[in-house]
């Protein structure tokens, strides 16, 4: 009775898909929808422990909020470290690393 | 019903918000509404442990962190890719569209599949014949006695978030400032 | 789990790291290798994992940081890895990807100026197709109602209305994601960057010891077949034209190895017993390969990892010279080296298998792929020296070449000279591995 709300499961995915693909040069909007994804992810553990009621696919979605944290803050550590590098976060001055 | 799908729309709505805003703090308070809004829709779900704690970890920590970055570095002025001229996007147009339809027809199918089998019970609040424990109860017996190992694991993996970011950030020689002899 | 004994050894190294002690750090490091041949049922995957693994921290230098953080994040990545090989539930598959990943992005983004690039660049990746594996994950337990692997073979061979519609979706993601680990080809655009730009030794520990886990996850899943031969095509094809226009060593070695990904899937595509131990022998012999040719190449001291720098080695530095080329003679599959071996055992089974037109593709891009290898071993011979390059070789007189890469490369040489006289013994571990699957 609970998966009418799959579609807001994929819209939400499908928003974290689009918003790192449109906003490619721009880091920290890229994890942001990362966090998107994983929050929709999170969605669909919800809704289908409540269906078929089990407890495990809620300790999914507590290890994933663990790892989606851990996630976000190397993230977050990597860009502070690119930055004191370059000095600037966008990803367009990728280009060294071609050829 | 309504209580739901009033939250539903707005953590849908804040999510294009968040993709399209033009400054990243705008960006991040629109993420902090989703969470919200989606930590609304948990508690109507019933689990209400799990609502609470996913407010406090990411409106909590998760977001405060993005923003304590975004001010550290002073990002506030780039906007997205899209919003330059340049930028060209319509070559993601096809595979973007034959995705969404993958993804909808998926859902869609589940749902016109699993929801005529079903009574049309619209009320979030399912009684539940059997209810011996609360939410926080139950997950308890289930985190620490079945998945004490992975329990663990999941530590282990907050050590290594922990060591990656003194590890990054930490001060060293200087990199980039130094000219150094025959590229690196 | 008796993957805790190597927890509670790994945590112990830890404490003993702290004092900075050299000794006692491999001290530790050969009493867990004892622990975990010991207390673990002796899988050819864990044996392999501790080969990489042991590589790494054999080459680690007298700096500071490695000889703290990156011999720890080394062994969580080892105990991320084993955790994968003997997990059974999508859960555990989870975390231990995860722990090891995440280590990952912190080691490869730690070095020199271009190295945080490559580290930004798998970031972003890596975490977008663990979102994408973490939804699959729910897909298939959503439907099979339980979070074990074993469901996902009850998920897809059933014949129910349900499950015709979501298993594939969740299955393809959760394909994806993997082959994003494997670096096989429609997901291997990170590949060439991330070594380029990353430090050394931990694109050795990149290119052995994850894939290693990964593998035998794969063995682990039911494998549909039409899906993963997909990635078998793409890589081959990928990893032979790819490495053709490259002029730096390393993204030359990430195509090589997208292209050694594509053989020894193929082995797993197979499915039979001979085709599985044809790959985990292929498995066997990339692990040796890539050790070899890494410290080598840390040996040699490369300004900017260009092809042309070892243009006329063989002038003054024969027998480093003569070892390269056998090295990359072996990668390129010419017969009396273990290369051959490997790439033989695979083509045969795969023969067997009946799946002839892969057959001829794969000896079409082995045959393709033998140029580029071939191309290094006339550069490192025939070649003269250009111009631009005689300031930088004056500059440099000797090789690093310590005992410990040295050690390494002469243990590596030996099995890739010798296996092909009798290879029993690697057939042997392979199939006694296997048999502990069926």
């Amino acid at each position: 009775m609970y998966y009418k709300y799959l579609v807001v499961v994929m819209v939400l995915f499908l928003l974290g898909g689009w918003g790192v693909v449109l906003n490619r040069g721009h880091f920290i909007i890229m994890i942001v929808s990362i966090e998107l994804v994983l929050l929709a992810t999170f969605f669909f553990f919800l809704i289908n422990s409540k269906e078929i009621d089990a407890l495990i696919e809620q300790v999914f979605m507590i290890m994933g909020l663990t790892i989606a944290a851990a996630e976000s803050s190397i993230g977050l550590a990597l860009l502070v470290a690119y930055y004191r590098i370059r000095g600037t976060i966008v990803l367009k001055s990728f280009s060294s690393l071609r050829g | 019903m309504g209580v739901s799908f009033f939250f539903i729309f707005g953590a849908i709505g804040s999510g294009i918000m968040v993709i399209s805003a033009l400054n990243p703090v705008f960006s991040l308070f629109w993420l902090v509404i989703v969470f919200i809004n989606s930590a609304v829709f948990f508690l109507l779900l019933g689990v209400d442990f799990i609502a609470l704690m996913f407010l406090l970890v990411y409106v909590g920590a998760i977001a405060v962190l993005f923003l304590f970055v975004i001010m550290l570095l002073n990002l506030t002025d780039y906007p997205p890719a899209f919003f330059k001229r340049e930028a060209d996007m319509t070559n993601y147009i096809p595979i973007g569209f034959l995705i969404g339809v993958f993804f909808f027809s998926e859902a869609s199918s589940s749902w016109f599949v699993l929801g005529p089998f079903q009574k049309e019970n619209w009320d979030l609040s399912f009684p539940w014949l059997i209810i011996s424990h609360h939410n926080i109860e139950a997950l308890g017996q289930v985190l620490y006695v079945v998945c004490c190992c992975l329990f663990i694991l999941a530590s282990f993996i907050l050590l290594v978030a922990m060591i990656g970011a003194i590890f990054l950030t930490q001060d060293k020689a200087p990199l980039g400032k130094t000219q150094q002899l025959l590229g690196g | 789990m008796s993957e805790f004994f190597f927890l509670g050894c790994s945590l112990l190294t830890l404490v003993i790291l702290g004092l900075h002690s050299f000794l006692l750090k491999f001290s530790v490091f050969f009493l867990l290798i004892f622990f975990s041949l010991y207390s673990f049922n002796l899988e050819g995957g864990k044996v392999l994992v501790l080969i990489g693994v042991f590589a790494v921290l054999f080459l680690l230098g007298p700096k500071k940081e490695e000889q703290t953080e990156v011999p720890v994040l080394s062994l969580i990545i080892v105990f991320g890895i084993f955790c994968l090989i003997s997990s059974t539930n999508w859960l555990s598959v989870y975390l231990a990807i995860e722990l090891s990943t995440l280590c990952f992005f912190v080691l490869i983004a730690r070095g020199s100026g271009y190295s945080a690039e490559a580290g930004l660049k798998y970031f972003v990746l890596g975490a977008l197709s663990s979102g994408l594996f973490l939804f699959g994950c729910a897909l298939l337990c959503g439907i099979g109602g339980n979070v074990h692997l074993a469901y996902l073979d009850l998920i897809i061979n059933s014949k129910q209305t349900f499950s015709d519609v979501c298993p594939p979706v969740g299955y393809i993601l959760i394909l994806g994601a993997l082959f994003f680990k494997l670096s096989v080809a429609p997901f291997h655009m990170w590949a060439p960057d991330v070594y380029e730009g990353a430090p050394t030794k931990i694109v050795l520990l990149l290119a052995t010891v994850p894939k290693i886990g990964i593998f035998s996850l794969l063995i682990a899943l039911g494998l549909p077949v039409n899906s993963l031969l997909i990635g078998v095509v793409f890589s081959l094809f990928v990893g032979t034209l790819g490495a053709l226009n490259q002029t730096k060593i390393k993204r030359l070695l990430a195509y090589s190895s997208i292209g050694h990904m594509g053989f020894i899937l193929w082995g797993f595509e197979s499915g039979s017993f001979e085709s599985l131990q044809a790959s985990l022998v292929y498995l066997f012999i990339y692990v040796i390969m890539t050790i070899c040719v890494f410290s080598l190449i840390l040996g040699f001291h490369l300004y900017k990892n260009l092809l042309i720098e070892f243009s006329g080695v063989s002038r003054f530095l024969p027998l480093f010279a003569v070892t390269l080329g056998v090295v990359f003679f072996s990668i390129a599959g010419i017969p009396p080296f273990a290369g051959f071996l490997s790439k033989w055992v695979v083509l045969l089974s795969g023969v067997l298998s009946q799946s002839y037109f892969v057959f001829l593709f794969a000896v079409f891009c082995s045959v393709i792929g033998g140029v580029y290898y071939v191309r290094i071993v006339k550069i490192l011979f025939f070649q003269k020296n250009s111009y631009l390059l005689i300031t930088i070789k004056a500059l440099r007189k000797e090789l690093h070449l310590n005992f410990k890469k040295v050690f390494l490369v002469g243990l590596c040489l030996y099995f890739i000279l010798f296996l092909f006289v009798a290879p029993h013994l690697g057939f042997f571990f392979a199939s006694q591995t296997i048999m502990i699957l069926f």
